[in-house]
């Protein structure tokens, strides 16, 4: 183990890829929209990870630092990307997955439409909401966290997010209109909407 | 950054990531702020809509080929930037190289060479007391009151570099500069011949022509220019140096480098406006009373206006396959019988023609002062 924190062998690099190698195939993937890119994108970050290995200060978690390093990685190869998704005439959206059992927003509800309404929701957003939403949303980063990685300021990224939240949560609600009815329920009393705004 | 923003707060309200001082006053802010409460409508439905699952990561370990080397990705990023840094290199090589050669001097920049005219009588009109010297500096020297490149006796040459350049500057015309010695052989030479002949008065009479000595005002000049003397150093009427030749020309090579350097479309301001103007700031800057002042100023503005339009109509009227000389004729003619109308008429066509081309605005400016003084501008008056 080096003193930064980051494994100087490669058995004990290994042991760190297995440990994160899934979260941070997730973070790529819903990134790049495609599988393959984020394939290569995680080999990208964790060869990064290694190289700058001795400048992992300890300050956050070793987590956070390789999520870091790969988003840029991404922000980097986006352009990349971008062209060869138009060169090869193909989208960047990974082909639709299997549900899981519904739980939440209505019991009734088809759980596999309401995703698939979400993925095509996010990934109809413009890039400069998307990633912000991902990083948000799935990440669990915080707007200023987001704006320090991606080059904005706080109040641009919850401007952005707000846009994002509105656009995606539209199309769920157009699922689902009980999910509108079932969020407002938590504060309706409190909230005095009109009758129109909460139905 | 540790700051937090509303929508941060909101992310924590729904993770149940608050503490209950912070929920309550999340919660009466919702109550309180529409448009708060419609974000965390929002926030609430797409986390209620629950995360899309993400196929499993297959890249194993031995993929990876671990080496402290950048990528060839990054190789490839990093050679724009090699091909940058080697460009700045060379470029600053060459600016210090540049730096340490010798600079040669500017000449006169005179961009709109005939109007300066025009600014410098404007300049001396603004100027408030006349005295002796009043008008020194604002652009026209005290040699302009009787100077002509060409007498009886040959060539004549105005004592000093900066005069010549203000005079060039002011009259719109290109700039000849005679480095010499009074103890060079061939320059006395040149006085003595090639300067005396007749045959260059022509050609010298658009210039104005300065001697300039190699070991005083013009030393500078001449360390940049050659190792002997003589030289000649000729500038365009935009001030830009265009030819330099050394050693004693005679007389047909000399006049052959006046005219080519002169060029067919050249319209300077006549001499004889250009000394008629120089006589009105004199007799301004000796005026007894403001009344002499003030007449010897509007003769001097008026002088110096027009003396630009007129050099550029003479132009365009030798030019004679020019419709805009046509034209110009053709509205004069027309302005003499008194069909203004038709005058004006004749030049709106021709500046249709002239759109972009070489007299456009001397055309334009014509036509106006053919609106405002209901007249042909008396050009001949101050050619």
């Amino acid at each position: 183990m080096s003193t930064s924190g980051i494994p100087d062998d490669t058995e004990g690099f290994r042991r760190l890829y297995e440990a994160n190698r899934a979260s941070i195939h997730r973070l790529l993937a819903r990134l790049a929209r495609d599988g393959h890119a984020a394939d290569d994108l995680l080999q990208e970050t964790f060869l990064t990870v290694w190289r700058k290995r001795a400048q992992y200060r300890g300050e956050g978690s070793v987590e956070g630092w390789m999520k870091t390093i790969a988003v840029r990685t991404y922000l980097n190869a986006r352009p990349r990307l971008v062209r060869a998704s138009a060169e090869t005439g193909l989208p960047m959206d990974p082909p639709a997955r299997p549900g899981v059992a519904s739980d939440d927003v209505g019991g009734r509800l088809d759980r596999n439409a309401l995703l698939a309404q979400v993925r095509a929701a996010v990934d109809g957003l413009p890039a400069g909401w998307r990633e912000p939403f991902v990083l948000f949303r799935y990440e669990g980063l915080t707007c200023a966290q987001v704006a320090e990685l991606m080059g904005l300021s706080p109040k641009a990224v919850e401007l952005r997010l707000a846009r994002a939240l509105r656009a995606v949560a539209e199309r769920v609600r157009a699922v689902v209109p009980q999910a509108r009815a079932a969020a407002l329920d938590a504060f309706g009393p409190r909230l005095n909407l009109a009758e129109g705004e909460a139905s | 950054m540790s700051e937090r923003t509303d929508l941060d707060r909101l992310y924590d309200l729904a993770a149940g990531r608050l503490d209950d001082a912070e929920r309550a006053a999340l919660e009466e802010r919702l109550a309180a702020e529409p448009e708060l409460a419609a974000v965390w409508s929002d926030l609430d439905a797409v986390l209620r809509a629950g995360e899309e699952p993400v196929p499993p990561c297959d890249v194993p370990f031995e993929r990876l080929t671990l080496t402290d080397a950048p990528t060839p990705a990054s190789w490839r990023r990093g050679i724009p930037l090699a091909a940058a840094a080697a460009v700045l290199l060379v470029a600053g090589v060459w600016s210090f190289s540049r730096a340490a050669r010798p600079v040669r001097p500017e000449g006169p920049v005179c961009p709109e060479a005939p109007v300066r005219l025009e600014a410098i009588a404007m300049a001396a009109g603004d100027l408030p007391a006349a005295a002796d010297g009043a008008f020194a500096g604002v652009g026209l020297p005290a040699a302009a009151l009787g100077y002509a490149p060409a007498g009886p006796r040959g060539l004549r040459f105005l004592d000093g570099l900066a005069e010549g350049r203000q005079l060039a500057a002011a009259s719109g015309r290109p700039l000849v500069v005679f480095l010499f010695e009074p103890s060079c052989p061939l320059c006395q030479q040149l006085a003595a011949t090639t300067f005396r002949d007749p045959g260059l008065a022509a050609a010298a009479d658009p210039f104005v022509l300065a001697r300039v000595r190699a070991s005083g005002e013009g030393a500078e000049l001449f360390k940049t220019h050659a190792v002997g003397w003589p030289v000649f150093v000729l500038y365009g009427v935009d001030g830009q140096e265009v030819a330099t030749f050394g050693g004693a020309p005679d007389v047909a090579k000399l006049r052959d480098a006046l005219v080519k350097v002169a060029g067919p479309d050249l319209a300077p301001v006549p001499w004889p406006t250009v000394r008629a103007t120089a006589r009105a700031l004199r007799v301004a800057e000796i005026a007894r009373d403001a009344h002499e002042r003030d007449d010897a100023l509007e003769r001097a503005r008026t002088l110096a206006v027009d003396a630009p339009l007129a050099a550029a109509v003479a132009a365009a009227t030798r030019a004679a396959s020019a419709p805009a000389a046509r034209a110009l004729r053709e509205a004069r003619d027309l302005a003499a019988s008194g069909a203004l109308d038709a005058a004006r008429a004749r030049l709106d066509a021709a500046l249709v023609v002239e759109r972009g081309g070489r007299f456009e605005r001397e055309l334009a400016a014509v036509r106006a002062r053919l609106v405002a003084d209901g007249a042909f501008p008396a050009l001949e008056e101050v050619r």
